[in-house]
């Protein structure tokens, strides 16, 4: 089958750009909402986090709160500095949560140095 | 002086070995709809490069130029499959997009590379400039084969480190991240004075390079190529040669900035070939290069003793 030389670039170009704003759309907090189950006992409560900027210090905050009995859901928003906590009051306080991310990290040289701090609560 | 009886031979020997052809007239010099599209997509893709480069370095918040940057895709997929998670300044969007130019090379071979990357764009118009002034040196053709598997081994080593070090190792000498924000995207910039001109230094000496040996960077050392070639090799649409119309003058291969062979095989299968169609354009006989969808359909003019019969309905 032939294919004429004129269609190859539109073709090529469409095709990248539809991955792009496929990724994008991908992005979007309601996609990531939509896809994140959320059951219904929960509190929920907005963090600002300062120090949350990007995937890897996303996933060490992620790392801290994983384990902790009565985190419910998880949600970190890295342009927005936020993150979204569904947790259990029954099983762990807002103020459990905050001190688990505000505890300092131990760094090879034997300094101690505090990676998040939370400076705003939206209930 | 030249001796009174020898022949003098003026040679209408072309690099294909065939006995001197007619050469039919090229054809006339036009911008034809196929070359104004790419041209225009390559710019589009450039512009759109400029555009989010100068919002991150006047320091718009969330534009950086990794996120649009697909090979950021093979950077981050073994600690997104591990871990759970991007690199740092690398998203699900770097992933969609290298799986957005995987469709197109298994469709189009390389044309990533001679449509949209704007690096290619920048190596390709240095090519051309050297082409017009006449800087191009000639390697052997051997050398210039071996040179393609260097950039194998910068793309194990760049994704084997990236994971090992959790960061993007290779944005330091990455033509796309340092030219575009002209040595001072951060990692960068940050580093020990002179880090960030040394980047640019090594860059622009690779891509000036490139007037001497056309698309030095991208096809011997760009690791996003070395990803794409062996899909390449798959590619669906390839350029055909109909050997009952060629002259075999070799125009094609001249043509050619990526030192792909065209003018000797039926059905382009060189994971090399961007289908840039400079071979196309550059063909003397209507016809005779096509583009086509799978392998070649014409039968080949002299088919090979060992051929087996029957082989191909």
């Amino acid at each position: 089958m032939k294919l004429h030389p004129a269609w190859l670039a539109p073709v090529v170009a469409a095709l990248f750009l539809g991955a792009v704003f496929a990724g994008r759309a991908w992005e979007l907090p309601t996609m990531q909402q939509r896809f994140s189950d959320t059951p219904g006992r929960t509190e929920n409560v907005d963090l600002i986090v300062d120090g949350l900027r990007c995937r890897g210090t996303s996933a060490f905050l992620v790392k801290r709160l994983e384990g902790l009995p009565g985190i419910v859901t998880l949600e970190t928003y890295v342009q927005e500095h936020r993150a979204a906590i569904g947790y259990d009051p029954g099983q762990i306080s807002l103020e459990r949560i905050q001190a688990v991310i505000e505890e300092p990290v131990l760094l090879n040289d034997g300094r101690r140095v505090q990676a998040f701090t939370v400076t705003e609560i939206r209930e | 002086m030249h001796a009174s009886g020898g022949p003098i031979r003026v040679g209408n020997f072309n690099r294909t070995g065939h006995p001197p052809v007619e050469e039919p007239p090229l054809p006339q010099k036009s911008l034809n709809p196929a070359k104004l599209g790419r041209i225009a997509s390559q710019l589009l893709f450039l512009g759109l490069t400029l555009w989010t480069a100068q919002r991150m370095i006047a320091g718009v918040r969330g534009a950086t130029i990794e996120k649009y940057c697909p090979f950021g895709g093979v950077e981050t997929i073994i600690p997104w499959i591990t871990k759970t998670g991007t690199l740092c300044s690398l998203s699900t969007l770097n992933l969609s997009m290298m799986g957005g130019v995987l469709v197109i090379t298994l469709l189009f071979k390389r044309a990533f590379c001679s449509h949209i990357c704007p690096v290619g764009t920048l190596s390709e118009w240095t090519a051309a400039l050297g082409r017009r002034l006449h800087w191009r040196v000639a390697i052997p053709r051997g050398w210039d084969r071996g040179l393609r598997w260097v950039k194998y081994a910068g793309l194990i080593a760049i994704v084997y480190f990236t994971f090992r070090v959790q960061e993007l190792i290779f944005r330091e000498v990455d033509p796309f991240y340092v030219l575009f924000t002209l040595g001072q995207g951060h990692g960068i910039a940050e580093g020990p004075i002179g880090v960030g001109r040394l980047s640019l230094a090594i860059v622009l000496a690779l891509l000036l390079a490139g007037l001497v040996l056309p698309l030095l960077f991208c096809r011997f050392l760009c690791p996003f190529a070395a990803f794409l070639t062996p899909f390449s090799r798959l590619g669906l649409t390839r350029i055909r040669r109909d050997e009952t119309k060629c002259t075999k003058c070799g125009r094609c291969d001249k043509a050619c900035d990526w030192k792909v062979r065209v003018s000797t095989v039926r059905s382009v299968t060189d994971g090399e070939c961007s289908n840039c169609q400079e071979c196309l354009h550059a063909c003397p006989v209507p016809g005779a290069l096509t583009l086509g969808i799978g392998p070649a359909k014409t039968p080949p003019l002299a088919p090979a003793p060992q051929a087996t019969e029957g082989g191909q309905p």
